[in-house]
């Protein structure tokens, strides 16, 4: 392992050195990740199963292959795969790019990239957190399936490569809200009660900026786009459907503009504590969107699409053949949340009951092993200090830095990157390129108010690893941005 | 004496009561003034005086007049006034006084004032500076003002006509929070992000745009309200007279929907909300380079934007017969006490000031700033502070609207949309002052400290504004029946 840190270090200082302006080649493809049989549907505590003739939309991976080229010669490159799932367990990326390699030769594996967007109604990857799937589809066997998809569609994007160009651009759609309540005690609960006299506000802010990178072939005709919303799509979150919840719709909206084969990878901004349901004005909003016979899913779209032409109206003005372009991949370790004797005692109480139970229900098996991990945690912690192990992707392309990170990253690190970042325009990508357990990273202000997302049980890196991260993210872009 | 016997026993006098509203028929009338002096002018909005060299875009004031009819038969009514300063202190009462003589049989205490916050206005207080040398005193202006805000409340009145109205939720990312949270607890409004200590911004921001439309017997759309939680105050350095944002937005909706349109701006709760840019700033910079527009147009372009989409939807929905209310109250909460450190530290700042020469502006207004918080210290062995507030509530169909004189920050506001019964819940600040105000910073500001928390801002703390909460909920709930 440690061979292979080092390995990633050293190729992240040679991209940097190569960026400069080169030709851009740009690939883009999509697999169809549903399975043809029930499957586990993951998000929430208690198993959901789908029924194969009840979909509500199709699951996908969109893959973006990028590559720089300096007089001919291949410089950098990278392979971005946006999957419409939620959340990327352990060891699924390393597995994925072991399972490509092959069929991506002389690609280096270190440069492709997964990310979740975090849909609630996506196939299960992780086959330890339910007891009992029934007659569905396991993990396991689904892992297969989708790494079959995704291969396919990675070597598609890579392989049809080509000179293009690209362009980028910021635009605003209100998309998410804050999700955690604050009250009179100072006690924070995610989507807790507002209508009550001790409520005292939202925690922490929102954000609803856009970031949108249009990719076109050498014709100039639109191949692909990368869209990054800082809300998890998970508006239809407890459904037993598959579904790709607003992606779908914004895909659907864009290919009816763009053409069929509109490759669109929708990414989600730090949105640890956003929803996209409403939390405020519910009324109001429920209203507006019976006016115009939308769910909140397809408004969601609606807004996000309008963005999208806002957005391109103006920068379509600004396409770019030749760009700085490079790709720096660390891993590193950040210090993990350590648990208190408060948080263990509180673990072992809810724990013990669970594990004294015959037979667990809804979602007593996931809440067990929950709490037993935290349990486990603390005992850990008593012969060696946690520490958690980041895979983080920066890239450079012209203005526009992307800096990925594995957790549900709460709005304030964001708004750190964003306000030191050298770039023109910073694109944070959460959920993405997970070599550990991904969980939340609650903020200093979530860690006192408590409450789900912000306990010990929710997050394996609190608020200290939470800026080492903040400061390893800055470095890599400033050594992008270095002039 | 009337008002007293109208007193609850929790301390609020109703000057107008109101209870569960019945659909009615509704009249409608809108006027606009301009109130655009014709000579230079102090402009408000910073410690420093600014005297006016040129007008960029004109200042106005604009006049909504509402009336209810049951089977011919006036029921109750309102008149509305946003007015392009940047704020309000003893203004609407003389206004009230000035008008009752032009509106005979109107109850002024039904009439209100809103200021959009423009910090290009022209200043109303004379005390506001220490000299204004040529330029047109205030004492002068708001006579001026008066005259031309009391025919456009005149004509709106005497105007008024069967209407309808329709009303309707938007969207536009205008204003960004500016209270800056650091490592070490504090807070410091537009403190910079850029330093390895910033945390984040310290509270929500809130983007919601909340509109009414209103209609003449064809339909016609006569006048509109926009509530839009963001002070108008993008080139709030200027020395021109510049009405900020208003005015690109007015001018942009009078083109699409006819010259004689009226445009009420409104600021929502935005005690800690800006227009300027907070974060991103290179990003959307680029993007108004692009759309070749300057923050000012960007902001209008949004607002415009969303204006236009809610109303594609809004009028499919339009009422000639609604509801309607308007309940006017005052009441007493607690002032904010300040401790003996504050104290301290308010006279070190005058201490400072007292030394330098207040023929200088800045140094005139930082010395009464901090002499003001030195009285109120004072006064406070005596008495427990207090400060009174006029609120107007009013029910329009499914929307509630609900005023209050502070610059009030967002978490308050939270706590009343979390909590109000009506469909739509529009929130006004920065109205129906009956007194100076100021900021009326939550919990977490005040922890965090910095200008618009401390209590110099501020003469009505957290406890305060959890009382304002309380007080406008009940006023809501009283006009919706719940």
């Amino acid at each position: 392992m440690k061979k292979f840190l080092i390995f990633l270090t050293m190729a992240a200082v040679m991209t940097v050195a190569g960026a400069r302006a080169a030709e851009l080649w740009i690939g883009a493809a999509e697999a169809d990740i549903t399975p043809d049989r029930p499957v586990s549907l993951t998000g929430q505590f208690h198993v959901r199963v789908s029924s194969t003739n009840n979909i509500l939309s199709r699951c996908k991976a969109n893959v973006l292959a990028v590559e720089s080229r300096e007089q001919g010669q291949p410089s950098d490159c990278a392979i971005l795969i946006a999957c419409d799932v939620c959340y990327l367990p352990k060891a699924i990326q390393s597995r994925f790019r072991e399972h490509v390699a092959a069929r991506l030769k002389g690609f280096d594996a270190s440069k492709l990239l997964l990310t979740a967007t975090h849909t609630h109604t996506g196939p299960a990857l992780d086959q330890g957190w339910y007891d009992d799937l029934g007659g569905a589809m396991p993990p396991e066997e689904y892992v297969d399936f989708f790494f079959a998809r995704l291969a396919e569609a990675a070597a598609k994007a890579w392989t049809g490569r080509k000179p293009g160009s690209m362009a980028w651009g910021l635009g605003h759609a209100v998309t998410s809200q804050n999700r955690r309540s604050v009250y009179a005690d100072g006690s924070a609960a995610m989507y807790g009660p507002t209508g009550k006299p001790e409520f005292r506000g939202l925690e922490g802010g929102e954000n609803h900026t856009v970031d949108f990178l249009f990719f076109l072939d050498a014709d100039r005709k639109p191949l692909a786009t990368a869209i990054t919303v800082a809300c998890s799509a998970q508006v239809d979150e407890g459904l037993s459907q598959l579904h790709a919840d607003y992606w779908g719709d914004v895909r659907d909206e864009l290919r009816r503009r763009y053409g069929e084969k509109y490759v669109v990878l929708g990414f989600c901004g730090p949105a640890g504590d956003l929803v996209p349901r409403a939390i405020l004005r519910k009324s109001a909003e429920a209203r507006m969107e019976q006016l115009r016979k939308l769910n909140r899913r397809q408004e969601l779209a609606r807004r996000i699409v309008r963005a999208y032409e806002s957005t391109w109206d103006v920068v379509k003005g600004d396409v770019r053949t030749e760009l700085a372009f490079a790709h720096r991949v660390e891993r590193f370790e950040l210090p993990g949340r350590k648990i208190t004797d408060l948080e263990y005692e509180t673990a072992k109480r809810n724990y013990e009951p669970l594990a004294a139970k015959a037979k667990l229900v809804g979602g007593e098996a996931a809440h067990k092993n929950w709490y037993k991990r935290t349990i486990a945690r603390y005992e850990a912690q008593k012969t060696a200090e946690p520490r958690h192990e980041v895979e983080m992707h920066a890239l450079r392309l012209g203005d526009v830095a992307i800096a990925t990170n594995p957790f549900e990253l709460f709005l304030d690190y964001g708004m750190r990157i964003q306000a030191r970042s050298p770039a023109g325009q910073t694109v944070l990508i959460q959920l993405a390129s997970p070599v550990d357990d991904a969980t939340y990273l609650p903020s200093e202000r979530a860690t006192k108010g408590g409450g789900y997302s912000a306990v010990p049980e929710s997050s394996l890196v609190g608020p200290e690893g939470g800026q080492a991260l903040v400061e390893r993210t800055l470095t890599a872009i400033n050594a992008l941005f270095k002039k | 004496m009337k008002m007293k016997s109208l007193s609850l026993a929790a301390g609020a006098v109703i000057l107008a009561s109101a209870g569960v509203a019945s659909a009615a028929e509704l009249w409608i009338g809108a006027a606009q003034a301009d109130i655009t002096p014709d000579r230079p002018i102090s402009l408000s909005g910073q410690f420093y005086n600014r005297i006016s060299t040129n007008v960029m875009s004109r200042c106005m004031a604009n006049v909504l007049a509402l009336e209810s009819r049951d089977n011919g038969t006036p029921v109750d009514c309102a008149i509305l006034i946003s007015l392009d300063v940047v704020s309000l202190r003893d203004t609407q009462e003389e206004f009230k006084r000035y008008i009752a003589n032009r509106l005979p049989g109107f109850d002024t205490n039904k009439l209100f004032l809103a200021a959009t916050h423009t910090h290009t206005g022209p200043t109303l207080a004379q005390t506001n500076f220490n000299n204004y040398g040529n330029a047109m005193q205030p004492r002068e202006y708001v006579p001026f003002m008066f005259e031309r805000m009391g025919d456009a409340v005149a004509k709106a009145w005497e105007s008024r006509k069967p209407g309808a109205v329709a009303w309707g939720l938007g969207h536009a990312v205008v204003g960004a929070n500016r209270r800056v949270a650091y490592a070490n607890g504090t807070s410091v409004m537009y403190g910079k992000t850029n330093v390895p200590e910033f945390r984040g911004l310290e509270g929500w921001e809130d983007h919601a745009v909340d509109i009414l439309y209103f209609f003449d017997a064809g339909r016609k759309l006569v006048a509109t309200t926009i509530a839009v939680p963001c002070p108008s105050q993008t080139v709030e350095h200027l020395c021109e007279v510049s009405a900020d944002y208003w005015h690109p937005v007015r001018e942009e909706l009078c083109k699409k929907h006819g010259a004689d349109l009226v445009v009420l701006g409104f600021c929502a709760p935005a005690g800690d909300q800006v227009p300027r840019l907070m974060l991103r700033n290179a990003a959307e910079e680029r993007m108004q380079r692009l759309r070749k527009l300057n923050r000012l147009q960007e902001l209008a372009r949004r607002i415009v934007d969303t204006f236009e989409e809610t109303w594609e939807v809004a009028q499919v929905d339009i009422r000639a017969d609604v509801p309607f209310a308007h309940r006017v109250e005052r009441f007493e909460v607690p002032g904010r006490k300040l401790t003996d450190k504050e104290y301290a530290e308010a006279k070190k700042g005058y201490e400072e000031y007292s030394k330098k020469d207040d023929k200088i502006a800045e140094v005139y207004g930082r010395k009464n700033w901090f002499k003001r918080t030195l009285d109120r210290y004072e006064a406070q062995q005596k008495a427990v502070p207090k400060g009174t507030i006029e609120m107007h509530v009013l029910r329009i169909g499914d929307v509630a609207i609900a005023t209050n004189p502070f610059e009030l920050f967002v978490d308050y506001a939270m706590r009343i949309q979390g909590r109000s019964p009506a469909g739509q819940t529009v929130l006004i600040q920065l109205a129906s002052p009956v007194g100076t105000n100021g900021y009326l910073p939550s919990e977490r500001a005040v922890a965090g400290g910095g200008y618009s928390a401390v209590p110099q801002s501020s003469q009505i703390g957290p406890e305060g504004g959890q009382m304002l909460v309380e007080h406008t909920l009940a006023a809501i709930r009283r006009l919706f029946g719940k």
